[in-house]
């Protein structure tokens, strides 16, 4: 009784087992372009969520789909691409079966591609002799993938061909192989001569191959043929790159390459030696300098640049002078990174200067790593001279000196107005909210036409985090300042967009002072959010200016029809109930009634 | 004697030209910088659609770039690029004419005008990896779309290729050349949050394994079986290449297998790559990539050499990409989104002894120098693969929906032979990658 409920449990395992493959693969006959999409589906998601174990059943149950008749070119397509997956040596007789369908040549070949083992180079070779072009390249290419060394015999044949695109797939293929053999056949084929540029490449893929496998010699005999007599440009220089890496001098070979008269060439060789290790090469690179032609000097610079060899930047050093501005311009970028302190004064004048030169001085300086420099560049921030100033006070910025906040903040009141602005100007990156105190003195005490700017540096500094109440501490903070600096940062509180800052500028609009009360009002009217439409409907209801009635209505008005106002429609509808008989011009009660109708339709 | 032809002659010769090549008309040194035209660098972009529309023009406004060409496989959209770049130029010119601008159905055809300096790529996925291979072997200097490959076979031959042929390699992923994604990086390369445990990414997930759309009639102007070259055969549908020169929107190819990774890649592209930036591990990668499985493992995970946890998921944080460490966090997101804790971080200034990243704030502009200078651009095509590999391994394990182990050394899953098959997928013949 035990064992019949046991050997019932079995079979009903298996068949749950066996229906849970069978169904979505039994659906798959039905599938077509635009057709029973959720069958290919089903199938996909059974071959992709299965453990490896159940590869084998999921390979026959798809086989046995493939056997069915009517089933369409899109369900063996499918298949196909399942059985790239699942697939074994199992399925390459039924799918060799594919080749002959023109249509299904090249799924079935992919299939067999990707299975190991003779079977499937047995099956494509089988079909080979007798397949139309199309399918005959694409098997040669299938097992040109496989390595299969049948791809020379093939290829003898295809390299005589009248078709040059024929030859290309053949070389392609023979380089693939990566073998001496192959590498001979390249080699001695009679091609056309629109072909020797595809052959010279093919050359040293093959000879890159067979290096690479360990036949060095080989390799870097053919490598060295193509760099000495090559005339395809992009095949020399890919055969000056193979033996870069795979010969055993490169200084050697670098020396004359780049005085080549083949600019191409030479800059290939100058990016080529940016990764190629040894301080010897270096050296070599910095005595070649003085020697190359400007463009090949600059892409040199930058070639040692990258590589940071120090030693060579003596050399280097003697470029800031170029009359080339490429060269001098990459001069100045490697100094940064090379330089030594020496260089120091060169980059202050260029950075004092203007264009890429100054920039490119000016970040030099924020990168360059000498003792003592932030010392040195402080000391220049004491002098009087805003061309000397300047470029030490950007520079510390790059270097992110803190050290300078405190004598740029003294610049902010000197009588020199090009000081105050170079100190503006660097400050903004070096501040933060420790600052606060000491900027927003240097804003009761700076003159007017520059207490704006002033202004937006102390709230850059001070607006952290949480601006609303940060707004809140700076207002505070200014209660014993001039009604002037007051009225320059009230507009500060329109960026803080706080409930705690509208409660600030509502409270100001209520004092006597015509100045702030009129900042007050141009800030509530730049507002961002919906929380500033009661003042500004108290504003509307009370004023006895035109201007400000018109302007306030219309912001209204787009605060609520803005998507981001949270405000219920019920909500919106009661505002602009309100707002309406408070507008006296047509065309302001016309703005305000279009807006109700847009919020009342849902 | 063998009679040397040039490539180009051959193409004529062989009859695989179709379209007229033309040398660049020379314009006055005015339009093309101060130094023209010893500074020219003569640009064209394969493909044109919404992407390569951008991509076009901004490499248009920059000073020394001659745009000179415009391939695509929809005749309307070629035509309608070439009248673009000729109106731009006249315009530029104050002439009211020109006609510098030659435009190709076949990209082999744009490769082999030696009149062309570099090669703006931005097609569907599935061609980056053999017009990137192409046109690396035909001496041009390249920006490609990212990711930089469909496959990581085929990412691997583009960074391969790059090298060999000295290729100065851009890859779009443009997050790079942002402040705040650098800033953020920088902050956590130096320490700043403490070593670090977790990173967050927040985008979309895989594509669809297959694509099921009905058949369409094909648009006149369309070589529809060359738009799917490598890519399996089925046909046409206008959600994978919409019909009309002026479309404007992405094209939705970017949801299926056959042609690209859903936005696991295409947005993968731009978040694991600044994740990558940030950990350091620019030429590395995860040992391990686990897919959701519904039950304990919620959302795909990959897992670096040091312990590092890099969680994946729609919208698991407001942020693009967060990194947690033992000390704080950062986080960071387009529009100049950056949160930071502690939050003095977001306000920090780097000292010269920092780690400080490479500095672009212009990735079209930076590819631009770099072909000047010769100097690696901020992402290179190495950097590309790298990161592209991240969302081609986490594709992978969403298929087979296990739990997979790599080695970035080998770049080779550890004991799934399955899954190292899918790291290639064969190609429509006649199309073959060799680099």
């Amino acid at each position: 009784m035990r064992l019949a409920k046991t050997i019932q449990s079995f079979l009903f395992c298996i068949l749950v087992a066996s229906s849970a493959f069978a169904e979505p693969f039994d659906n798959l006959a039905e599938f077509d372009f635009g057709k029973n999409g959720p069958a290919m589906a089903d199938a996909w998601k059974a071959v992709s969520t299965a453990a490896p174990a159940a590869y084998p059943e999921l390979e026959k149950q798809l086989l046995a789909v493939l056997e069915k008749p009517m089933l369409t070119v899109a369900a063996k397509d499918g298949i196909c691409q399942m059985l790239r997956i699942v697939g074994s040596e199992t399925c390459v007789a039924p799918v060799a079966k594919l080749l002959a369908t023109p249509e299904l040549a090249d799924p079935a070949r992919l299939v067999l591609e990707t299975i190991p083992g003779k079977a499937a180079e047995a099956e494509l070779l089988k079909v080979y002799p007798g397949a139309s072009e199309p399918v005959q390249i694409g098997i040669f290419n299938s097992l040109a993938a496989r390595e299969s060394e049948k791809v020379i015999e093939l290829a003898g044949p295809m390299l005589k061909s009248a078709k040059p695109e024929k030859i290309e797939i053949a070389l392609k293929g023979l380089s693939h192989l990566g073998s001496t053999k192959a590498l001979a056949v390249i080699d001695s084929a009679v091609l056309p001569a629109p072909c020797e540029g595809l052959r010279e490449l093919a050359i040293v893929e093959a000879a890159t191959r067979i290096a690479g496998k360990g036949d060095k010699k080989t390799g870097v005999a053919a490598l060295s043929k193509i760099y000495q007599k090559g005339t395809e440009l992009p095949a020399v220089i890919a055969a000056f790159n193979g033996l870069l890496t795979t010969g055993d001098a490169p200084a050697t070979l670098v020396k004359p390459v780049l005085k080549d008269q083949r600019t191409a060439l030479a800059l290939a060789a100058a990016k080529a030696v940016q990764t190629v290790p040894g301080p010897e090469l270096g050296q070599v690179l910095g005595q070649l300098l003085p020697e190359l032609q400007p463009r090949i000097q600059a892409a040199v610079i930058t070639a040692i640049t990258v590589r940071g060899d120090k030693a060579a930047f003596p050399a280097i050093k003697s470029q800031l002078n170029s009359a080339d501005p490429e060269v001098q311009l990459a001069a100045i970028e490697a100094s940064g990174k090379l330089g030594d302190a020496a260089v120091v004064p060169i980059l202050l004048e260029f950075a004092g200067g203007s264009g890429e030169s100054a920039e490119a001085a000016q970040q030099a300086l924020g990168q360059l790593n000498v003792p003592a420099l932030d010392e040195q560049l402080l000391s220049l921030l004491s002098g009087t001279e805003p061309k000397k100033v300047r470029p030490a006070a950007l520079a510390l910025r790059a270097r992110g000196t803190r050290a300078a906040v405190p004598p740029l903040l003294k610049l902010l009141g000197d009588g020199n107005p090009e000081l105050r602005a170079i100190a503006l100007e660097v400050l903004d990156g070096l501040v933060t909210n420790q600052e606060t105190a000491a900027l927003l003195q240097a804003l009761n005490a700076a003159p007017a036409e520059s207490q704006a700017k002033v202004a937006s540096l102390l709230w850059k500094a001070a607006r952290g985090t949480t601006p609303d109440a940060s707004f809140v501490q700076l207002w505070n903070a200014a209660a014993g300042s001039s009604e002037e600096v007051r009225a320059v940062l009230l507009p500060l509180a329109a960026s803080a967009d706080g409930r705690q800052s509208l409660a600030v500028v509502a409270k100001v609009m209520a004092e006597p002072s015509p100045v702030l009360k009129e900042t007050a009002v141009a800030t509530l009217l730049k507002w961002k959010s919906v929380q500033a439409v009661p003042h500004l409907m108290e504003l509307v209801s009370q004023t006895n200016v035109p201007k400000q009635r018109i302007l306030g209505a219309r912001v209204v008005v787009d605060l609520l029809l803005s998507k981001e106002c949270p405000w219920k429609r019920e909500q919106k509808i009661e505002a602009l109930k309100k707002l309406l008989p408070l507008m006296e011009r047509p065309e302001d009660k016309k703005m305000v009634e279009e807006a109700l109708a847009k919020i009342s339709t849902p | 004697m063998k009679q040397k032809i040039s490539r180009r002659q051959f193409l004529k010769l062989t009859g695989a030209t179709a379209g007229a090549l033309a040398f660049p008309t020379i314009v006055p040194s005015t339009v093309f910088g101060a130094n023209a035209p010893s500074n020219r660098i003569t640009v064209g972009c394969i493909g044109r659609g919404k992407q390569a529309i951008g991509l076009m023009r901004s490499s248009m406004g920059i000073p020394n770039v001659q745009f000179i060409s415009v391939c695509d496989v929809d005749k309307g959209r070629v035509k309608a690029g070439i009248q673009e770049v000729n109106r731009t130029y006249a315009a530029k010119m104050g002439t009211g004419e020109y006609k510098g601008c030659t435009g190709h159905e076949d990209f082999r055809e744009m490769l082999a005008n030696p009149e062309l300096d570099a090669v703006i790529i931005a097609t569907p996925d599935h061609w980056h990896g053999l017009i990137g291979v192409a046109a690396c072997k035909a001496g041009k200097d390249v920006y490609l779309e990212k990711p930089i490959a469909l496959t990581h076979h085929e990412g691997r031959a583009i960074a391969d290729a790059a090298k060999k042929y000295g290729t100065v390699f851009q890859v779009g992923s443009m997050q790079r050349s942002n402040r705040s994604f650098r800033f953020s990086s920088e902050l956590v390369r130096n320490g700043l949050i403490g070593k670090v445990k977790e990173v967050w990414i927040s985008i979309g997930g895989p594509s669809s394994p297959f694509c099921d759309l009905p058949a369409q009639p094909v648009p006149p102007t369309l070589n529809w079986d060359f738009w799917l070259g490598p890519a399996p055969w089925r046909p046409y549908h206008s959600d994978l290449a919409p019909d009309g020169a002026n479309y404007r929107n992405y094209p939705n190819w970017r949801g299926y297998d056959e042609f690209a990774s859903g936005a696991q890649a295409d947005i993968g592209a731009h978040h694991y790559d600044i994740a990558q930036w940030g950990l350091g591990t620019d030429h590395t990668g995860p040992v391990e990539v686990v897919p959701p499985n519904g039950k304990e493992v919620e959302t795909l995970t990959y897992t670096y050499a040091d312990g590092v946890k890099m969680y994946v998921g729609s919208k698991l944080r407001s942020s693009a990409v967060q990194w947690i460490g033992e000390k704080g966090w950062v986080a960071v997101n387009r529009g100049d989104f950056l949160q930071t804790e502690p939050a003095s971080l977001a306000d920090l200034q780097l000292g010269p002894d920092s780690i400080r990243l490479y500095k672009s704030n212009n990735h079209m502009q930076n590819w631009i120098d770099c072909i000047r200078t010769r100097k690696p651009t901020i992402c290179t095509a190495e950097i590309g693969h790298r990161t592209a590999t991240i969302c081609q391994i986490g594709m992978i394990a969403f298929r087979l929906g296990r739990p997979l182990k790599w080695d970035p050394n080998t770049e080779r899953f550890v004991g799934d032979d399955v899954a190292n098959r899918m790291l290639s997928r064969p190609m429509r013949s006649p199309w073959v990658l060799e680099i």
